[in-house]
């Protein structure tokens, strides 16, 4: 059977688990990412799901540098109407081609979402480039040598919230904007797609839980089989040279990769900070960046409030006598979290 | 009266507004009966009411391009920067008030903390006049507040003409620092005054109080017109949180431009004694951090009174026991979320 050729691909969450268990297994057919869903084998991602995307893989097959490709792999998200986050994923330099990197990926968290609205599109965009410099060399162990601190601090590499971590150097920062002068003035793009997911049956892409597999050029899914998230030639299939990819999987839940924050806290963080890049996009995003941050910031207040509240609840509780500043605050806070306040009572009444 | 801190000096909110204006005492001296101490809980406004730069800089013509500055640290959170006044040939012993960008800091409920301000008035020759760009960044934020921006389009313009104008060598017209409030327990500290209603003023040398007063917010000689009036500052502290220009989001924006310290070489310096660069970033990712983190909790309670109503409503509903059963699931994880939230609170 014959199928459309297309960029994207996908394998659904139960093939991949099964593909765990059979020692016969050699790889799952691949489908294009934008098929009908398929309710026997495909789960879309629901209403008030948590889920993470993850970056599983990635494959080279372009030679930019004489067999040493320096190569940067980076994902942009957005989720819903929130600014768009931007992770680093790999940097390393003097790479061979062919190359497929799966277990040396530095950093796998894209985005994540903790409650599912439907409605809300979720994009991706993926990018591999070849970063050429003089300075790539001290750029690359800096990143090797400070990726493991960022990653256990931050659960993933947000390059925009890197220079707010405290024990990152100030050297450390001009090699980032060495690297971003990199990026826009000597990097050769190797793979540079994005795809736009929902939920709902609207015609884009359906929110399915698996992976996808983004090519770097259209190709025909029928010769191809993705096995540990690597795509093997299908042996019945005239053999084709398999081109560049990346591969991502959507999982159900919140994964935390960092010991000390929640992701989900950072990548808002992320989402906040005027990213590294100040180009033309960036600037055009900066208005949008500042509504979320007030927005958080409101929402911040609210949680101070609700704490002060709290606070003076307890007082009274335990038989103090609030004084009358401390009555007209409370009285003033009373009507202003209303709402709130009932939850927190149901809460603590549990 | 001992001669300490002859060069600041306050008056009572009572007598703002007296005709003949009002005489000055200490800012030390003890508290009378019309004094207005701030208490914890109560809220409140700090506004730079005027100014009067006394002394000649600028070689070239008369009047000098004068650029007024404050920082407000509150606690021990990072300062707060505002960009208050730009004015160019303004003449001397001319003073300014209704500045209009005139929001230092105001806070819904003082917890007891110390505040420090800090002024710089800048003589700023051979810049463009921005004057125009504060009203309208003014209007955008309810003050200039620097840090904040780089994150609009509309004031990319005047934060580039202020980064131009920071970065160049500047004369300093005046400089002062006042702390109020916290531990004033301590009668003798000199350093820091009570933190009451009114009036601050603070001159760049040591005045005779007998020979001067208050009076419109402005410093006056009693004697005469010709008397010399020094370089100074007035400052005015009021119990309540003062909506002007658009101060819905004051607040919030006050905050934000104390978390988002800027990341690039250019940033606005204040005298090191304050926080050395390091800290400052390592300071503005935390408080980045518990806002993120206090937004989440909002986050929480909503979906906890969304989900609490469809299961309620469910009940009547022909809904599968195990999406219920989904739902309640759902209900536990949020509310233990919810009170971890308030009683690590409580721990620390």
């Amino acid at each position: 059977m014959s199928q459309q050729t297309s960029k994207f691909w996908f394998v659904p969450r139960k093939e991949l688990m099964v593909s765990k268990e059979d020692t016969m297994y050699v790889g799952s057919s691949i489908k294009r990412a934008s098929s009908n869903v398929d309710h026997d084998v495909d789960t879309m991602v629901r209403d008030g799901d948590a889920f993470t995307v993850l970056l599983k893989s990635f494959y080279v097959t372009q030679d930019k540098d004489k067999g040493d490709n320096d190569i940067l792999v980076r994902s942009w998200a957005r989720y819903g109407s929130d600014p768009h986050t931007e992770v680093a994923h790999f940097f390393k330099e003097d790479i061979p081609v062919p190359y497929f990197s799966a277990h040396d990926v530095q950093a796998e968290h894209i985005v994540s979402a903790d409650t599912y609205l439907s409605g809300n599109r979720v994009w991706i965009r993926l990018q591999i480039s070849e970063v050429d410099g003089k300075r790539v060399h001290q750029i690359s162990s800096f990143v090797e040598q400070n990726l493991a601190t960022a990653v256990s601090a931050l659960g993933a590499i947000f390059p925009n919230t890197l220079p707010f971590i405290g024990n990152i150097s100030t050297h450390a920062l001009d090699l980032l904007s060495d690297l971003k002068h990199l990026i826009s003035n000597k990097s050769d793009v190797i793979l540079d797609e994005a795809l736009d997911f929902l939920s709902v049956n609207t015609g884009e892409t359906p929110l399915r839980y698996g992976a996808y597999i983004f090519f770097q050029r259209a190709v025909d899914g029928g010769n191809y089989l993705l096995n540990s998230f690597q795509v093997h030639s299908n042996s019945t299939a005239e053999s084709e040279p398999i081109p560049d990819y990346v591969v991502i999987e959507i999982i159900p839940g919140v994964i935390n990769p960092s010991s000390r924050t929640t992701i989900a806290l950072n990548q808002s963080l992320a989402k906040g900070l005027l990213p590294v890049d100040d180009t033309q996009a960036a600037q055009i995003e900066k208005d949008e960046r500042l509504r979320y941050l007030q927005k958080l910031m409101k929402q911040a207040k609210m949680a101070d409030d609700l704490k002060e509240y709290y606070g003076l609840m307890t007082r009274e509780l335990s038989g103090v006598v609030l004084n009358e500043l401390q009555r007209k605050r409370y009285q003033a806070l009373t009507v202003k979290l209303g709402d709130y306040i009932d939850v927190v009572k149901d809460v603590l009444d549990r | 009266m001992s001669n300490q801190n002859r060069n600041a000096w306050f008056v009572s909110l009572e007598h703002l507004l007296d005709d003949e204006g009002a005489p000055l005492r200490p800012i030390h001296a003890s508290t009378v009966d019309t004094d207005r101490p701030i208490q914890d809980y109560e809220a409140l406004t700090i506004s730079l009411e005027s100014f009067c730069i006394s002394k000649q800089l600028d070689r070239r013509v008369d009047g000098n391009d004068l650029l007024v500055r404050t920082w407000t640290t509150y606690g021990d959170e990072p300062p707060i920067e505002i960009v208050h006044f730009f004015e160019k040939n303004v003449a001397l012993g001319e003073a300014r008030d209704n500045l209009a960008v005139e929001h230092m800091f105001a806070v819904e409920s003082y917890s007891g903390q110390p505040i420090e301000l800090d002024f710089q008035v800048l003589e700023v020759d051979g810049h463009n006049d921005v004057a125009e760009e504060l009203q309208a960044a003014a209007h955008l934020f309810g003050a200039v507040f620097p840090t904040l921006l780089p994150f609009s389009s509309f004031t990319s313009t005047l934060y580039t003409h202020l980064k131009s104008i920071f970065k160049n060598p500047h004369d300093l017209a005046f400089s002062s620092t006042l702390r109020l409030g916290g531990l004033t327990g301590t009668l003798e500290d000199q350093t820091t005054a009570p933190l009451k209603c009114g009036a601050y003023i603070l001159c760049d040398q040591d005045i005779d109080a007998d020979q001067y007063v208050l009076r419109e917010l402005k410093l006056e000689a009693i004697a005469s017109d010709k008397a010399f009036v020094p370089s100074y500052i007035v400052i005015k502290i009021v119990p309540q949180v003062i909506h002007s220009v658009n101060s819905e989001d004051l607040l919030v924006n006050q905050r934000l431009a104390a978390s988002l310290l800027k990341n690039d070489g250019d940033r606005f310096e204040l005298p090191d004694n304050i926080l050395t660069k390091q800290n400052r970033f390592a300071h503005s990712f935390n408080l980045l951090e518990a806002m993120s983190k206090n937004a989440y909790l909002i986050k929480r309670i909503v979906q906890y009174k969304q989900l609490k109503s469809r299961h309620q409503a469910s009940i009547l509903e022909s809904i599968s026991p195990r999406d219920r059963l989904n739902d309640l699931e759902k209900l536990l994880v949020l509310s233990n979320e919810i009170r971890d939230f308030f009683i690590d609170d409580e721990r620390q």
